[in-house]
């Protein structure tokens, strides 16, 4: 039956019962669910040739066995095996590939196979999205046919492009417009579209990407106060919203502030996924009225958690994958000693404050086992018999992610470094947050003596010359600037030779990517102290 | 008596009212029930008692009067009570609220804070009217009883709001409310005079019954019985000819301007009308709730009947599925019953339902029926937690059977089997009536499934050989009489397959290859059987097969193949291959009974044994029919001499070589051995040993002192007792024997026979002192043909002793020295002559 029959047929208490129930799951039973459907998936994986590939035969029967079985695993291993995107030797038979980014333009894409089966879940679960999204307490039920949603996420073949199709199989709502029958048109010209669409008929839902979501916020704004027009000149309104921009109008002036969303939408729901997401909270939940509500999806993981009305952290989804964490003081020895695997916990083994790496073995035919996605997540609580509730964190510390649109890896840095020809010395990279809490990428670089005298460095030339590089290597580089309304690569000139220097006095090797913040400051601190001799030059 | 306007409704309403209280009190106590039952309570009490007030019965009206007021202050908490509980509200505050409002509201009215009792005063015409002197309190009590009012109402909306008002039963609470709400504003209509708020007291408590019924909280039958309606509907005739026909006919003659005439007829035409429509829908609801109740008894009892004589888990099953097909209008039903660890298809109604399935007893619904109810709505189901850890592969099973119910068939805590039922064709919901009489048949069911199945399990056990899954011997000697009988008129083949060299096998490669290797066979055989015959375990390598209506070609035939496959087995690694001998004997050709058919294809299976192996033997000439034990013994020996084989005739030679030997050192022990040897065999035979072993017990006979050998003819042919020491050395000879055989390879089989030929059944014997059944056969044979020999043979020393004599001897130490069943055997040979020195002389020999 489908979920806009059901709408009719069902009381509110069975839909929320088949939809969101899982929230009232205990633990035990919630691990119940886990280890079932992990015994269903061990069944189709070990006989899959992948999966026999990955084993070496071997079978196992649970969890305990996986673990001790399987290492943890990357897209590395995986890709062989995807990459041509076989019909068989799965788990099961691939529907749909879905892609992304891998590692910029080191490896541009990997791709993942999802079966009906996952297919099923992840439609179910954007149901249950749907209807935790309007509801403000438990059995609230605000969901309806042909609610509009505004929709900030990317065509097929991403993974959020399957978001309009399988809603529509289950429930017929109004897409402004539907991403996947206007593939063809640009970006902002699909936000153009939203908008007019909008105007006409009003915003029941909001998703997207925490950065986009901005963005489109932020173009809103501009529009609805007569700045750059998104076509909404010739834009169609409705009498209701004519009345509303009028009223909005008013506040607007005597507030003395733009035309704000909130002011001519009533959203149901607003819906933000993402790593910074939570840095537009605050701007996203001022121009909607709305608090965004938080979730995870991946391209590897299908739709894992989200946030209910309490908005006090995400339960994961208890059929979409089995869940292992590693905990972070593992990641930290396993950063440091590669060959070190780290050990990890299950759901009922996480505790309150800390902070976790997912492994996600992929349920239902997925060709995922143990796989490390690379996010971080916060357990925000945990204990008791309830669920335990986690925030996204961000991605796993090798690897800095800037709103969800570019990865950046040690070896891409090296590699843009190397393409540019820039006479570079010892260098680090940092993930930092501006005074208004936006990300942006903040490189600590030495310039090599030899550069020093032949040309000029400074620190903006030097940005500026390796941002073009960024942007050839890594094409998804180039729409940073745009999303986030600034220059995302911030350059601090040092000293040459002094991460060298600074590493010999105090015995610490700082990592590339993302060294820790104590570090960083402890060193620019001793460069003060630090004088710079030609001998003492680390050759990049 | 006091004349009260409209009683007969008070009345109604009090009798409806009583009769549902003590109905439910005999019900089963649900929290709703309970509520129900007191709120019934408090509207009978303020009913009753206002009548009672009326008619000024003792103890008055005031007494009345409050006890009336009371229940009618109480009402709204009853009603908050009922609806929280139907709603399953957890509004602890509200309710705390309720019940003080309520509570204050009491104990200042039981005071006459708000309401005085009425003044009594008899107008002219005789009438009594009653007079209330309403005080500005009344509006407190008004105010919180509108207040409680209120919060039922908030409850309700809430509960629409969170539950949807599709809610089982919800729709009917909210209308019986506004009823009552309704009926109670009427009665503040001036000059009003008809009851209308008892009126709604009553609607309002019926439509509170059927939004029992639809949560399934009772049958309805519990409430409602043929006589009952029969009344109601002689009542609602007898009101409707009081109440209508002159109104009615006043009307049709004032407003249609009809005659006397004509407006009668008009009014009988429509009275009648009425009447059938009431008739039919009385004859609908009588169908609906007591022909269908009835006709589900007469269904359980049916089968109810039928499992208690059945111990045939498959007849069950069809009954069952007929039964539940007989009363619930239902697609396909599948059962599933336990087997290694899932439930497996084992009965379907539908003949071209799809392939056989089964549902792992691991599966969420398996947890829902054993922990929750003991039928699983799979629509229902859906919004279970458990659904989301139900597998793909369960899923699509589901849906590719239509599956729309599952009932569990539970004994106790333990599921003992499932019953599905697919393809709904009416409505989408199953009635209480019909949940309730799946799971009575379900239980009935569940213990007569497992009844059965135990029987089958334990008539299983007794028929089947555990090791091979082959039937075993014991069902072969019953099968093997039935099977002659019915195959009288056509003809019934019997193939002996006899493993070659399994000994051997198992010695090389270990016993569990060997039973590996039997299990492999036993499949062979069963696959290349099939459906024509059935395969037994004969003994430990040997097979049987009974083929009705075979000749001897065809089962030729399949004997060829059975042994290419046996053949097929070898993979090279063991150093010993395998292979098998095959005998047949076919009835009626070859044999007139079945007796007859296993002794002739055993004589079958021993000669291609004894032709090399690996051969086909068929019975074909008859042989000749023998009289007794000692013939046949006679005819094994004869046949062993003569055997073609080459093995056999090496093994002679042996044999002859060895006793030569000894007959030149000592005959005595030459004659001696020949005499055991011809005593043992005819033992054999009427023991009922097979062709083979007796032979070997021949052979074994002649060769038993061939130890002696070794032994000085001083000792052998002293005349005195023994010494001590001679006695040790002439213990010696079994020893001495077993050396000399053991060299001897091919004829290592002879050993277990030699070895034990002087052990005792209480063991304390020699050379290992194993006692009972321990001592191999042949031995125990070997023991009593020797011991009757030593006593009736003359020896150096003395004379032989009497038959006689030694029969007693015998008699006198079975169960010590003898097996007891051997010995009897032995003695009613020497009764029946079959034994005796004198005939044994003269007996066919090895010996040239």
């Amino acid at each position: 039956m489908r979920f806009q029959e059901e709408l009719k047929c069902k009381s509110r208490e069975q839909i929320w019962n088949e939809y969101c129930g899982y929230l009232d799951l205990s633990l035990p039973d919630y691990m119940y669910v886990q280890h079932h459907l992990l015994a269903e998936q061990l069944k189709l994986w070990s006989e899959s040739r992948l999966g026999q590939t990955m084993l070496h035969g071997q079978k196992p029967k649970n969890s305990e066995e996986l673990r001790h079985m399987l290492p943890l695993t990357s897209y590395r291993d995986y890709a062989p095996f995807l990459l041509p995107k076989p019909s068989d030797g799965l788990p099961g038979e691939p529907i749909i590939w879905i892609q992304t980014t891998w590692e910029g333009g080191l490896r541009p894409i990997k791709v993942a196979p999802y079966t009906r089966s996952m297919l099923d879940t992840y439609r179910h679960h954007l149901v249950t999205l749907s209807i935790l999204g309007c509801s403000r307490k438990k059995g609230d039920i605000r969901v309806k046919k042909g609610d509009r949603i505004l929709y900030g996420g990317a065509p097929l073949p991403y993974a959020t492009g399957l978001m309009p199709s399988l809603l529509s199989e289950t429930i017929a709502y109004d897409w402004l417009p539907d991403p996947n029958e206007t593939k063809d048109e640009s970006f902002s010209q699909r936000i153009r579209d939203g908008f007019s669409l909008g105007m006409q008929g009003g915003i029941d839902y909001f998703f997207g990407v925490g950065s986009v979501a901005h963005y489109i916020t932020e173009n809103f704004i501009r529009t609805l106060s007569g700045g750059h027009s998104s076509g909404g000149s010739k834009t169609k309104v409705s009498p209701r919203l004519a009345l509303r921009y009028l009223r909005a109008k008013s506040i607007s002036k005597r507030d003395k502030r733009p035309i704000l969303p909130k002011d001519l939408f009533h959203l149901k729901a607003f819906f933000y996924t993402g790593p910074d997401s939570r840095c537009y909270t605050r701007d996203l939940s001022e121009a909607w009225g709305t608090v965004p509500l938080e979730i995870a999806a991946g391209t590897e993981s299908t739709c894992i958690a989200c946030e209910t009305w309490e908005h006090n952290g995400m339960v994961f989804f208890p059929d979409a994958c089995f869940y292992e964490f590693i905990p972070e003081s593992e990641l930290e020895r396993c950063r440091f000693d590669p060959s070190y695997t780290p050990r990890t916990c299950l759901m009922d083994g996480v505790e309150t404050g800390r902070n976790y790496e997912l492994v996600i073995s992929v349920l239902h035919g997925g060709a995922f086992m143990r796989y490390r996605i690379g996010d971080v997540y916060r357990c925000v609580s945990a204990g008791g018999n309830s669920l335990p509730r986690f925030i996204f964190n961000d991605r796993v510390p090798s690897v800095i992610d800037i709103a969800s649109f570019t990865r950046i890896t040690e070896a891409g840095v090296k590699e843009v470094i190397e393409l540019s020809g820039a006479d570079m010395g010892d260098w680090l990279m940092k993930k930092e947050y501006n005074s208004q809490n936006r990300p942006f990428l903040h490189m600590y670089a030495e310039v090599s003596p030899r550069a020093l005298r032949k040309s000029a460095v400074q620190a903006e030339i030097l940005a500026d010359h390796l941002a073009a590089y960024f942007r050839y290597f890594d094409s998804d580089y180039s729409d940073l600037k745009k999303m986030l309304g600034m220059e995302p690569l911030q350059i601090t000139l040092l000293k040459p030779g002094l991460i060298a220097a600074y590493q010999a006095k105090t015995g610490v090797t700082l990592p590339k990517i993302n060294p820790g913040v104590l570090d960083i400051n402890e060193m620019l601190q001793f460069e003060k102290a630090y004088t710079f001799r030609d001998e003492e030059v680390v050759a990049p | 008596m006091m004349s009260v306007p409209f009683l007969y409704v008070n009345l109604t309403a009090l009798a409806c009212y009583a009769l549902l209280s003590i109905t439910f009190l005999a019900s089963k106590k649900t929290p709703e029930i309970l509520s129900f039952i007191c709120l019934l309570l408090d509207f009978t009490l303020w009913t009753g008692a206002s009548v009672l007030m009326r008619l000024q019965v003792y103890p008055g009206v005031n007494f009345w009067f409050y006890v009336s007021i009371l229940a009618l202050f109480a009402l709204p908490l009853f009603c908050y009570l009922f609806i929280s509980m139907f709603v399953r509200s957890n509004d602890f505050f509200t309710r705390i609220f309720v019940i003080a409002t309520t509570l204050v509201i009491l104990v200042c009215e039981a005071f006459g804070v708000f309401l005085q009792p009425p003044a009594v005063r008899r107008l002219e015409d005789g009438q009594y009217v009653f007079l209330y002197d309403m005080q500005w309190p009344i509006y407190i009590a008004l105010f919180l009883l509108i207040a409680i009012i209120v919060a039922i109402f908030l409850l309700l909306h809430r509960t629409v709001k969170e539950k949807g008002s599709r809610s089982p039963g919800l729709k009917f609470l909210i209308i019986g409310l506004v009823a009552l709400a309704v009926g109670n504003m009427m009665q503040i209509i001036p000059h009003n005079v008809f009851p209308w708020d008892t009126l709604s007291g009553i609607v309002f408590a019926l439509l509170l019954l059927w939004a029992l019924y639809k949560r399934h909280l009772f049958r309805m039958t519990l409430i409602v019985s043929r006589s009952v309606l029969l009344l109601a509907l002689a009542a609602l005739v007898t009101l409707a000819s009081l109440y209508f026909i002159t109104p009615l006919k006043t009307t049709l003659m004032d407003t249609l301007r009809l005659d006397d005439n004509a407006a009668t007829t008009w009014v009988v035409v429509v009275f009648s009308v009425l009447l059938a429509v009431s008739y039919f829908l009385l004859r609908r609801l009588l169908g609906v709730l007591f022909t269908r109740e009835e006709q589900q008894n007469v269904l359980i009892k049916e089968f109810s009947d039928f499992a208690a004589q059945s111990l045939d888990t498959g007849a069950i099953m069809e009954k069952l599925v007929q039964t539940i097909s007989e009363e619930i209008p239902t697609g396909r039903i599948n059962v599933c019953l336990p087997e290694d660890g899932r439930y497996v298809n084992r009965y379907t109604s539908d003949l071209l339902a799809p392939t056989p399935f089964s549902i792992s007893s691991t599966s969420p619904c398996l947890t829902y029926l054993h922990d929750q109810e003991p039928y699983l709505i799979l629509e229902e189901f859906k919004g279970s937690p458990l659904y989301l850890s139900l597998w793909k592969e369960e899923q699509d099973l589901y849906r590719s059977l239509d599956l729309h119910c599952m009932v569990a068939l539970r004994d106790g805590g333990e599921i003992t089997g499932l019953l599905l039922l697919s393809n709904r064709e009416r409505a989408l919901h199953f009635s209480y009536a019909e949940l309730t009489f799946l799971t009575t048949l379900s239980s009935i069911a569940s213990i007569a499934v497992k009844h059965a199945t135990l029987y089958e399990q334990m008539y299983r056990e007794a028929r089947i050989d555990s090791l091979t899954n082959v039937y075993n011997y014991r069902y072969f000697v019953e099968d093997i009489n039935d099977e002659f009988e019915r195959c009288r008129s056509s003809s019934l083949a019997l193939l002996y397959v006899d493993l070659d060299d399994l000994k051997l096998y198992n010695l090389l490669n270990g016993a569990r290859k060997g039973d590996e290797v039997l299990c492999r066979v036993a499949e062979i055989l069963t696959r290349a059987t099939g459906e024509n015959g059935k395969v037994f375990r004969y003994s430990g390598k040997v097979f049987a097969v009974l083929l009705p209506g075979y000749d001897m070609r065809r089962t030729e035939e399949l004997a060829r193949g059975i042994q290419k496959k046996i053949h097929a087995l070898n993979d090279g690694t063991s150093p010993q291959p395998l292979s098998a001998s095959c005998g047949i004997c076919v009835a009626p050709y070859a044999a007139s009974n079945p007796k007859e058919l296993m002794n002739n294809a055993d004589l079958a299976v021993f000669n291609a044994k004894n032709s090399g192996k690996h051969t086909i033997s068929i019975f074909e000439n008859a042989r000749p029919v023998f009289q007794n034990s000692a013939q046949r013994a006679q005819y094994i020996i004869a046949h062993t001499e003569k055997s073609s084989s080459a093995t056999r005739r090496s093994n002679t030679a042996i044999i002859n070589s060895l006793t030569a030997a000894i007959d030149a050192k000592d005959h005595y022990t030459f004659a001696h051995s020949r005499n055991v040897a011809r005593y043992a065999a005819v033992l054999a035979v009427a023991a009922g040993l097979n062709d083979e072993q007796v032979s070997v017990i021949y052979e074994a006979g002649l060769l038993h002192d061939i130890g002696k050998i070794s032994i000085s003819e001083s000792i052998l042919s002293k005349q005195g007792k023994l010494t001590e020491e001679e006695m040790e050395i002439m213990r010696g000879h079994v020893n001495n024997s077993i050396d000399m055989i053991r060299h001897l390879s091919s004829m290592d089989y002879l050993i277990p026979a030699v070895v034990g030929h002087h052990e005792r059944w209480d063991g304390k014997g020699y050379p290992t002192g194993i006692a009972r059944d321990d001592i191999p056969i042949t031995a125990r044979c070997l023991a009593l043909a020797d011991s009757f020999d030593a006593m009736t043979s003359d020896r150096p020393y003395r004379k032989g002793l009497p038959v006689s004599y030694a029969a007693e001897q015998i008699r006198k130490n079975e169960g010590t020295q003898f097996d007891p069943t051997l010995s009897e055997i032995f003695l009613s040979l020497l009764k029946q002559g079959e034994i005796s020195p004198a005939n044994m002389e003269d007996g066919p020999s090895l010996l040239p």
